[in-house]
């Protein structure tokens, strides 16, 4: 078959022309200032991570659905604020009794639900009888509570069985959420509040839209639609925000993804405080680690803040024990266990267990690999021998480390506000037993207000000095702005993710 | 005439029937208890069993797979033990999507493989076609997730054609569909088209040495036009099989992709219901592409009639 002569030319055109294209093209990336939002004026679009399974916090585990509902939907009658101090929200105020056995609660007026039931005593009442219904764990802190009386439309009084210093704190909490009769019936899907913001859809896993409630008693907050869209992936996260996708990125999980927004001035990078403490976990119950010498040593052979480095990027902060700076019991002590390998070395040799052999079970999550690798090497380099598992999260794990106890070391998150109770749960997956300093928190929970914070941090001080677990650092709470949005919570003092003052321009 | 229609109809029933009880027994064994899942970290091991008893998974096996086949039959996939909504809408609602990435991905693997394939037989000894053999061959071996990263790092973030990933909002209109699928369907087609065009490549190839192209040469046709007027459409049989069980290969490929453009289609329904251990729902969804892939064969074996009229008896 002979060429036609006007094959030849039609090539020649080609190559500059494909030539020209690529270099338009390169200019005009170069050239293009950021994407512009696809949120319209006075909405607002928030790039998150996990996603929440659905919106019942009352019967499904998981951070996501407080961090989405909490204060931004549903309320509670008093309030954990950013800077982690307690705050006043549908009570105006509240008085304890001289025997702290009855706390009195005046409730603001003029509050309705989003479908237009009005807010009273009657409505606390039913939300604290209804607790027994919880499956969740975090109904367990309002446990004392043994009834709650009616003694006024706006004024209603819980009544404890014993005095508890911690109740104030665990009512701004999940457990503390005010519901009304006629608005539980479809909590997975539809649950109605007093909050500033309605829930007007989910689409599992990708999206839950927020739309202004009209009659909040405040008047209509700043925006009227919030979307909070779900990414499993960081890097697809803070791709919305370079492509416009989203207006504010929180809770980003991989610090490295930051460097590309420092310097940008389109861009404010924050990074805050949580309530995170990143754990190496040891079974107390079982050998080795059922030896306290095999335990001091764990905390010996690591260096935290290298870990920290290594996982983190840097971020986040130092902490010795299950307690934050946000706390009010925090101290600033020195660690009782240094980074020391030639003593954890000693350590294991008293021990008579020089080369330990254990199994480390590790959630398949980025920050969780990089951080436990960091921590095998440093054991490795004293002696131990350890066995890296990588299982699949939050099914295989939560079966295999929480449920079944079958662990030797283990690695996660702990987010809970002051969370540092559970040493004192018999049910808790470290197997650590104490009587002595069960009796310490009972006496700081139930003791004289004035002693409280002092008898708690004895507690955190004989738990820390017993090595039951191991602090690596206090998780960050990252986040980006697109220019124009303000208002954004800069730390995760509480279980929400306050969205009640965030604005864009 | 009907004797074939039902046996083939026989064969679909029984397939999507076998494939069912594959699927419940395969799901039924894997590690990872949904009770626990779903209540999470902080639940006692007495919450934990009340809700395996609620989510019905203390009854025998085979009680459970019956109701389940049961409820299938009548159209009702199940509520979610873990998203507590139905099943079957939350199905619905995302169907369409993967159908139109995957559909779209068909599309553009098409329309790079067709051309990208007759060039390469047609040029098979000239450095051109040698090179447009050679880039099918890498193109096969480039992974969907790979291809996707690289699409949406340069034509998403750093040019701004098109969003880095999600579907189009409700109230947005048919410009803002077609931008948000480009990139994904490229990413699915890219692939997928490679390895098509290098089944059009050995198609054409064979149809290329046949007498009655040579015949048509002789008759005073250009090359172009014999081919385009008898070849392809010879060619056109193996392609068909081959784009058939592609399309089944670009349901799961269609999963990667709409994790990695974060797209809420089936694809990433099956992942994060896998995650959550929402067993019914899982079902569910693979029954779908099961369907979808018999589906996807009977098309085929139709359009072979309509393509070649030679196989149109002996259905």
């Amino acid at each position: 078959m002979e060429r036609t002569p006007h094959c030849r030319t039609h090539r020649r055109r080609l190559g500059p022309t494909l030539a020209s294209l690529a270099a338009f093209g390169l200019l005009a990336g170069c050239a293009a200032g950021p994407a512009p939002s696809r949120s319209a004026p006075g909405e607002i679009t928030v790039a998150l991570g996990t996603s929440p399974i659905n919106l019942d916090y009352t019967r499904s585990s998981g951070g996501a659905i407080p961090q989405a509902l909490l204060y931004n939907v549903l309320e509670t009658l008093l309030k954990i604020d950013s800077d982690g101090s307690l705050q006043p929200l549908l009570a105006e105020s509240y008085e304890v009794s001289t025997d702290r056995l009855d706390y009195t609660f005046r409730l603001r007026h003029g509050v309705r639900f989003s479908n237009g039931t009005p807010m009273t005593a009657e409505s606390v009442k039913f939300s604290f009888d209804r607790l027994p219904t919880w499956t969740t764990a975090g109904a367990k802190q309002l446990a004392g509570i043994k009834e709650t009386r009616v003694l006024a439309p706006d004024v209603v009084q819980l009544h404890l069985a014993t005095p508890d210093n911690a109740l104030p704190a665990a009512l701004a909490g999940p457990a503390g959420t005010i519901f009304s009769p006629d608005g539980v019936a479809a909590l997975a899907t539809a649950p109605i509040g007093t909050g500033p913001y309605t829930v007007n859809g989910y689409d599992p896993g990708t999206a839950l839209r927020l739309v202004a409630n009209d009659g909040y008693r405040a008047g209509p907050p700043p925006m009227r639609r919030i979307t909070l869209t779900y990414y499993s992936d960081p890097t697809a996260q803070t791709n919305a925000l370079l492509t416009g996708g989203a207006d504010v990125a929180i809770g980003i999980t991989a610090p490295q993804l930051l460097a590309q927004f420092r310097g940008n001035p389109d861009f404010t990078v924050t990074s805050g405080t949580t309530n995170g403490e990143m754990t190496l976990s040891m079974n107390n119950a079982a050998a080795p680690f059922d030896d306290l010498r095999v335990r001091q040593a764990v905390r010996q052979a690591i260096d935290a803040d290298a870990v920290r480095e290594i996982a983190a990027s840097g971020y986040g902060d130092p902490i010795t024990t299950m307690v934050p700076p946000s706390d009010p019991w925090y101290e600033k002590r020195p660690d009782p266990y240094p980074y020391d390998p030639q003593r954890a070395r000693d350590l294991l040799a008293a021990a008579g267990q020089p080369h330990p052999t254990v199994t480390f079970k590790v959630p398949n999550q980025q920050v969780y690999i990089r951080a436990a690798q960091a921590v095998q090497s440093y054991l490795q380099a004293v002696g131990f021998s350890v066995d890296l598992r990588i299982l699949e999260f939050p099914a295989v794990w939560l079966g295999e480390v929480y449920t079944a106890r079958n662990y030797q070391l283990a690695i996660i998150n702990h987010i809970e506000p002051r969370d540092i109770v559970s040493f004192s749960n018999p049910a808790f997956y470290l197997g650590y037993r104490n009587p002595r300093a069960d009796t310490v928190l009972a006496a700081a929970r139930s003791g004289p207000p004035a002693d409280y914070v002092s008898g708690m941090r004895e507690y955190a001080r004989i738990v820390t000095d017993d090595a039951a677990a191991d602090f690596l650092y206090l998780t960050p709470w990252l986040g980006v702005a697109a220019r124009g949005v303000a208002g954004q919570p800069q730390n995760a003092a509480s279980e929400s993710i306050d969205l009640t003052r965030i604005t864009r321009r | 005439m009907i004797v074939p229609v039902l046996r083939r109809i026989g064969v679909f029933a029984l397939t999507a029937v076998l494939a069912s009880i594959v699927i419940f027994a395969l799901l039924s064994v894997v590690p990872g208890d949904p009770a626990q899942v779903a209540l999470g970290l902080s639940a006692t091991p007495e919450a934990v069993a009340a809700q395996r008893a609620a989510m019905g998974l203390d009854r025998p096996v085979v009680l459970q797979y019956l109701d389940w086949i049961g409820g299938l039959l009548r159209g009702d996939f199940g509520v979610s033990a873990v998203t507590r909504r139905p099943i079957g809408t939350e199905l619905l609602s995302r169907v369409g999507i993967t159908a139109a990435l995957v559909l779209s991905g068909m599309a553009t693997a098409l329309v790079i493989a067709v051309p990208i394939g007759v060039l390469a037989a047609v040029r098979r000894r000239r450095p051109d076609g040698v090179l447009l053999s050679g880039l099918s061959q890498v193109g096969v071996a480039v992974p969907a997730f790979l291809a996707g990263l690289l699409l949406i790092t340069f034509f998403a973030v750093q040019l701004r054609w098109f969003p880095s990933g999600g579907w189009v909002r409700p109230g947005e209109g048919v410009g803002s569909l077609v931008s948000h699928l480009v990139l994904p369907a490229v990413a699915l087609g890219l692939v997928q088209g490679a390895v098509i065009a290098r089944y059009v490549r050995s198609a054409v190839l064979d149809v290329l040495r046949e007498d009655f192209l040579r015949t048509a040469r002789a008759k005073g046709l250009t090359p172009g036009r014999a081919l385009v007027r008898h070849g392809l459409r010879n060619a056109a049989i193996p392609v068909l099989t081959v784009c058939g069980v592609q399309l089944g290969v670009m349901l799961i490929g269609a999963v990667v992709v709409e994790r990695v453009f974060v797209i809420n289609g089936l694809g990433s329904m099956l992942l994060e219901k896998v995650g959550t251990r929402d067993m019914v729902a899982v079902q569910g969804i693979v029954v779908v592409l099961v369907l979808a892939v018999l589906v996807i064969n009977l098309i085929v074996d139709l359009l072979y009639t309509v393509v070649d009229p030679r196989l149109r008896e002996s259905t």
